[in-house]
């Protein structure tokens, strides 16, 4: 009896010990956004077997800050993580990643995705994929193709409008994130951010001076049925063209194909001529603060994250499109997805602050009372900035 | 007329007024009842991948989106139905376990501190687990310092999390069904030299089929259905997701609902839950039925 | 041996094996210093002894285990999330104090900027292992370093190899290039300060990075000091350095603040006003489901009770199919379907309605999921129930000459509703805490202006904390939605208590 208890006792120590995983020297540890394993695992095999070090990719992320605001503190975290630009304000807040402004080659990337992973004058992740909504033009509905500037797309849609053939012009969601370029191109913005690595929630652009001059044009457009006056999405209008345009994420496209429309994807020109910006989003490494390798890992942003060949790679795997400068160059510009990244260079970031949270609120009940009728466009989006502001104690 | 046909009338009139309006009643009800079903099928075979499609019967129809369902690798559904099951059936099992263990002894036993431990188990449960979602993801994780398969990603710790929610409202209604069963099959048994754990497995839980089914199919709906703590504590490893948190990663991007394969999900989690609730329908039925009476 | 004797040695040994795991178990938690963890396991085990082999008493072999999974996995984390109520977790409040005053002298430095990069060589003293690093900075300037200091070095105690780099220094040759990453440890630890506040960090193997760190932190005083500017920074109450300007530093430290979230909760306008409304519309909401659910349930189950109704099975199947539909799946096809004037519904009956934009209309389709999520339940305990109703009891009625009206009221109402009781208190209790019938259907319904955490027309309590919690202004805070759990979980009990004594009462009255 005695004996084997002594003997269990054994077998369950081992049993137990063994469980506890073993952490070798030269390993780095990186979560990465599930389903992106067998990519980052290829990336980086030929400098892990270079310098001999373990490469331990991880599925972990894709929601968030992937847990990182409690993990990293505890000692629990990786050495490296990916997540999407817009937790870069919520991260640095929290003390969780380590400033990247002496690691990262800014001249690799465009400007506009460097301001995506800044936050109070410095940069926080090493950018590898840019993503964002685009104008799909139906080619049936309009031969010529997307339209060149802004006048070009508004008689085209009213002539198809006062024809009969389209019931709307521009079939998109009427919220912040998709009207966001529509916004941007009369003079709107959310949170100014003069130099772009330092966002200033105390300074809110929803009835900016430019904005609230122009903001009759957004009344009339909605009268001329450009934008849907009901505000039901229904993207069925574009597929079965009934509807010259709509606004569309590379998530739409697979549906677009299967409904056999002919259509072509462009930047959407601003009133004011240029290019009205939507808002883009960025997926970034980031460091944890809180690693027991740092050297290693700022070894691997270096000669792995930063080469355009790892950009090229990540973004191949994932249909994504790569914000690494010469990674870019190498995507046929006439694809699909080479469409979308040129109009995504010319894009805004997501403002990447937490005071976002709030902002959605507002600014898409602005929207929706805009739409709906219920209020004028300026007078919608004064009252969402006043709202804003006493929300963020501005005063 | 001759009698036959007049009796045959009068049945006709009695059928008309007292039955026919019932059945107008049940068609109108059983419409609402599946209604999103009905969407639900409608969806998944719409290649468009819209939620609310212009008629019942989609334009562009076709098997699109299983077939995007089951080409992802990262997302794959077999998995995740595989992975659904284990916990499901582990955790139903343990909580039908552990709360007929429970019920037994708070029906037989006479003790002190018994209506205490009953009130007490239903006031405990209110506190809903969803809000401690974030200490959970801390507690596992600790575990997980020690002991790798009770941390965070694995099912184990899953399963017992959920163990942790058997002494609940099921144990409730087991009690109350056992009440039901007469003292009298205890006493006899008895008699015979039976001890308390005898008298449980012999008699009680043959008697109370009935009600395990109806508790382990509860629990095993309520389980395959919460996505929350699942998330949580299994992480977001494409190879360890329930169907439920899989499920979601299809709609999760606020401006990337892929509504095409959620729907086809759906509707493919839905048929073996409702085939087996058709065929237990009986068991079902007489067990909610009976475990009403007396409360 | 006999079969009596095998069990009972098989008994033995399964509960020793248990006890001696759990043991094990609590012993490497305390070698891993989770301390609750450990205690919690060894009191298992002593527990797990005395009632499986001393007690006689029968009650606490079956509880046992069910009592130990509940404590472990629903108690204990429901007192953690207790706990976090009195601090400020939240987003921008994280770390420990020292790691926040940390990242603050580590994260706020002026880059300098020199012509060529500095670079090091490395040192290990035979004794101690420990690492020295000798460099150059500024020009013809040599220092040596450890981690614990950094003095000038002569150029005397140097040697030097053919590309001009330090070779040997006091006679002891550096390591070679391939030898440095042994000690990688270590040098990724070293953070030099020299004269003229000028701080130094290695950025790989053999070069360092140098710096002016713009914040010194002052331990006795407890406050930093902007190199820069002069401005001082002291600690508030809130886990935070602030200047007396009130600029705050980030990142902030969690620290106790008492009842701090409790007041808030009263006394900040943002959240009071809202949360009058979302507390009563969660009240409302539990008794509209129930009660409506449980009558829509009971007419349905004396209309289907008919003794002449054949197919009865066949209703009894098919109207509780929505409890076998994912609850998850089906409410995320209902908000599709109540899409205003292009959904379904509105396509349906032809309407225009703002299903889930207006919020009267959003509060209706709200009931509208929650009663065809309920109604089959009520509408199987209702059918058991009548059908417990003695038979006795409803033909000396109709013999009486009761009006099937009267029946109803008189007799079969007060019944059911006495059988049932239990059942719906737990309905109710359930339902004022229905997560998924609101935040799947209007993720809170159409906000409320001026709300911070953005309540909504539809939001019940629980819905509220959880937005806050992963959705609100500033980010997530942990901290206000743990006191407003705390606050939930005192509403649901109440209530449940109240209901569960209202119920005894009426037992003993009938």
């Amino acid at each position: 009896m005695q004996r084997l208890g002594v003997g269990l006792l054994a077998v369950s120590l081992a049993f137990l010990g063994s469980i506890a995983p073993a952490q070798a020297a030269g390993t780095l540890t990186i979560w990465v956004n599930s389903g992106e394993e067998a990519a980052y695992k290829t990336a980086s095999e030929a400098w892990a077997t270079k310098n001999g070090v373990t490469v331990n990719i991880v599925a972990k992320c894709g929601l968030g800050d992937c847990g990182m605001s409690k993990l990293g503190p505890a000692g629990a975290g990786p050495d490296l993580f990916t997540a999407s630009h817009d937790n870069t304000g919520a991260l640095v807040k929290s003390g969780v990643v380590t400033s990247l402004s002496s690691v990262i080659k800014k001249s690799s990337y465009p400007s506009a995705v460097i301001s995506g992973v800044s936050f109070n004058y410095q940069q926080w992740g090493i950018p590898i994929a840019v993503s964002n909504i685009a104008l799909a033009t139906n080619l049936a509905l309009v031969p010529s193709g997307a339209p060149k500037t802004w006048k070009e797309l508004e008689s085209t849609a009213t002539s198809l409008i006062a024809s009969g053939k389209a019931s709307v012009g521009i079939v998109t969601h009427i919220d912040g994130y998709f009207m966001q370029p529509f916004f941007d191109s009369i003079g709107g913005y959310v949170f100014s951010n003069k130099n772009g690595s330092y966002i200033n929630t105390k300074q809110v652009g929803l009835n900016s001076k430019a904005l609230m001059k122009n903001a009759a044009l957004m009344d009339g457009w909605l009268a001329a049925k450009i934008f849907d006056k009901a505000n039901t999405y229904d993207g069925s209008n574009f597929t079965n063209g009934k509807a010259p345009y709509s606004i569309v994420g590379p998530w739409s496209i697979d549906g677009l194909d299967k409904a056999g429309v002919k259509y072509e994807i462009s930047s959407i020109p601003s009133v004011n001529g240029g290019t009205a910006r939507a808002f883009s989003g960025v997926t970034a490494v980031y460091m944890n603060r809180f690693t027991k390798n740092n050297l290693l890992a700022r070894k691997y942003l270096v000669e792995v994250v930063q080469t355009a060949a790892f950009s090229k790679a990540i973004t191949k795997a994932n249909n994504s499109y790569p914000a690494n400068l010469d990674a870019a160059a190498s995507v046929d510009a006439k694809s699909v997805s080479g469409k979308f990244g040129a109009y995504g260079a010319l894009c805004i970031p997501m403002p990447n602050v937490s005071e976002m949270n709030n902002v959605w609120t507002y600014w898409n009940n602005a929207f929706a009372d805009w739409a709906s009728g219920k209020s004028k466009f300026g007078a919608a989006m004064d009252s969402a900035a006043k709202n804003l502001n006493t929300a963020l104690g501005n005063k | 007329m001759r009698p036959i046909a007049a009796l045959n009338a009068q049945k006709r009139s009695f059928w008309l007024r007292k039955v026919l309006w019932r059945h107008l009643v049940g068609m109108i009800v059983l419409a609402f009842s599946v209604f999103p079903l009905i969407w639900m099928v409608s969806g998944a075979f719409d290649v468009t991948g819209q939620i609310s499609t212009q008629s019942l019967i989609p334009k562009n129809r076709g098997l699109y989106n299983f077939t995007q369902l089951f080409s992802d690798s990262s997302r794959p559904f077999l998995i995740w139905t595989r992975n659904s099951l284990v916990v499901a059936i582990s955790a139903s099992v343990m909580q039908v376990t552990i709360g007929a263990l429970a019920a037994y002894t708070l029906s037989r036993h006479r003790f002190k501190g018994r209506k205490l431990t009953l009130s007490t188990i239903l006031i405990v449960q209110m506190f809903p687990q969803l809000l401690a979602a974030t200490s959970l993801f801390l507690i596992i994780n600790t575990f997980g310092k020690s002991f790798a398969l009770l941390g965070l990603g694995h099912q184990l710790p899953l399963i017992l999390v959920f163990g942790g929610s058997a002494l609940g409202v099921n144990t409730w209604m087991l009690k109350s069904f056992f009440d039901t069963l007469p003292t009298e099959i205890d006493e006899a048994a008895k008699i015979d030299g039976a001890d308390h754990f005898q008298i449980f497995r012999k008699i009680i839980v043959p008697l109370a089929t009935p009600i395990f089914v109806v508790t382990f199919l509860l629990s095993f709906i309520g389980i395959l259905n919460e996505y929350l703590i699942t998330s949580v504590i299994l992480g977001l490893d494409g190879d360890k997701m329930t169907v439920a948190v899989g499920l979601q990663q299809f709609i999760y991007g606020q401006y990337s609902k892929n509504w095409g394969p959620f729907t086809a999900g759906a509707l493919l989690a839905t048929i073996p839950v409702l085939t087996l609730f058709i065929f237990l329908q009986k068991h079902l039925v007489s067990g909610l039925v009976s475990g009403s009476t007396k409360g | 041996m006999s079969v009596k004797s095998f069990s009972r040695l098989s008994k033995y040994l399964i509960s020793y094996t248990l006890i001696l795991l759990i043991l094990v178990m609590g012993t490497k938690f305390m070698q891993n210093k989770a301390w609750f963890l450990s205690i919690f396991f060894y009191t298992s085990a002593a527990l797990i002894f005395a009632t499986y082999t001393i007690s006689k008493k029968t009650p606490g072999k079956y509880l046992l285990p069910g009592v130990l999974l509940l404590g472990l996995f629903h108690i204990y984390p429901a007192f953690y999330s207790g706990a976090v109520a009195f601090t400020n977790d939240s987003n921008g409040h994280q770390l420990s104090k020292d790691q926040a005053i940390e990242a603050i002298l580590q994260d706020f430095k002026s880059p300098i900027f020199t012509d060529l990069p500095i670079k090091f060589k490395t040192l290990v003293d035979e004794k101690t292992k420990r690492v020295s690093i000798v460099f150059e900075y500024p020009a013809k300037s040599y220092w040596i370093a450890n981690s614990r200091t950094a003095e000038k070095i002569d150029l005397d105690s140097l040697e030097f190899d053919n590309f001009g780099d330090v070779e040997f220094v006091n006679g002891q040759k550096v390591l070679a290039n391939d030898q440095v990453g042994f000690y990688i440890n270590q040098i990724q630890k070293l953070k030099i300060e020299i004269k003229g506040n000028t701080s130094l960090q290695p950025i790989d193997l053999e070069t360092l990075e140098a710096s002016t760190p713009i914040f010194k932190y002052n331990k006795s005083q407890d406050s930093l000091t902007n190199q820069l500017t002069g401005e001082k920074y002291y600690s508030n109450d809130n886990g935070q350095m602030v200047s007396e300007s009130g600029e705050l530093l980030y990142p902030g430290w969690k620290t106790n603040i008492g009842w701090r979230n409790f007041t808030t909760v009263i006394t900040d306008q943002q959240m009071r006003t809202p949360l009058l409304a979302v507390l009563t519309w969660t009240i409302v909401n539990a008794f509209l489901v129930v009660s409506v659910g449980f009558l829509f349930g009971l007419i349905l189950a004396l209309i289907f009770n008919y003794r002449h109704l054949r197919s009865k099975r066949f209703y009894r199947t098919v109207f509780i199919i929505p409890l076998a539909i994912p609850s998850v799946l089906s409410i995320l096809v209902w908000s599709g379907l109540f899409t205003s004037e292009t959904g379904v519904i509105d396509r349906m009956f032809n309407m225009s309605t703002p299903w889930l934009t207006d919020p009267w209309w959003a509060r209706l389709a709200v009931l509208i999921v929650e009663l065809w999520s309920t109604f089959p339940y009520m509408f199987l305990i209702s059918t058991g129930a009548i059908q417990a109703i003695p038979s006795e009891i409803l033909e000396a009625a109709e013999i009486d000459g009761a009006s099937p009206v009267k029946i109803f009221s008189q007799i079969k109402l007060p019944l059911v509703a006495r059988t049932v009781a239990p059942l719906l208190i737990a309905s109710g209790a359930m339902a004022l805490n229905n997560f998924g019938a609101i935040y799947l259907l209007t993720g809170g319904g159409p906000t409320f202006p001026n709300s911070n955490g953005n309540a909504g027309a539809t939001d019940i309590l629980i819905s509220y904390t959880y937005k806050l919690a992963f959705n609100g202004q500033e980010g997530n805070n942990y901290g206000l939605a743990s006191a407003l759990s705390i606050l939930n979980f005192i509403l649901v009990g109440a209530i449940s208590i109240y209901g569960l004594r209202k119920m005894k009462t009426m037992e003993e009255i009938n």
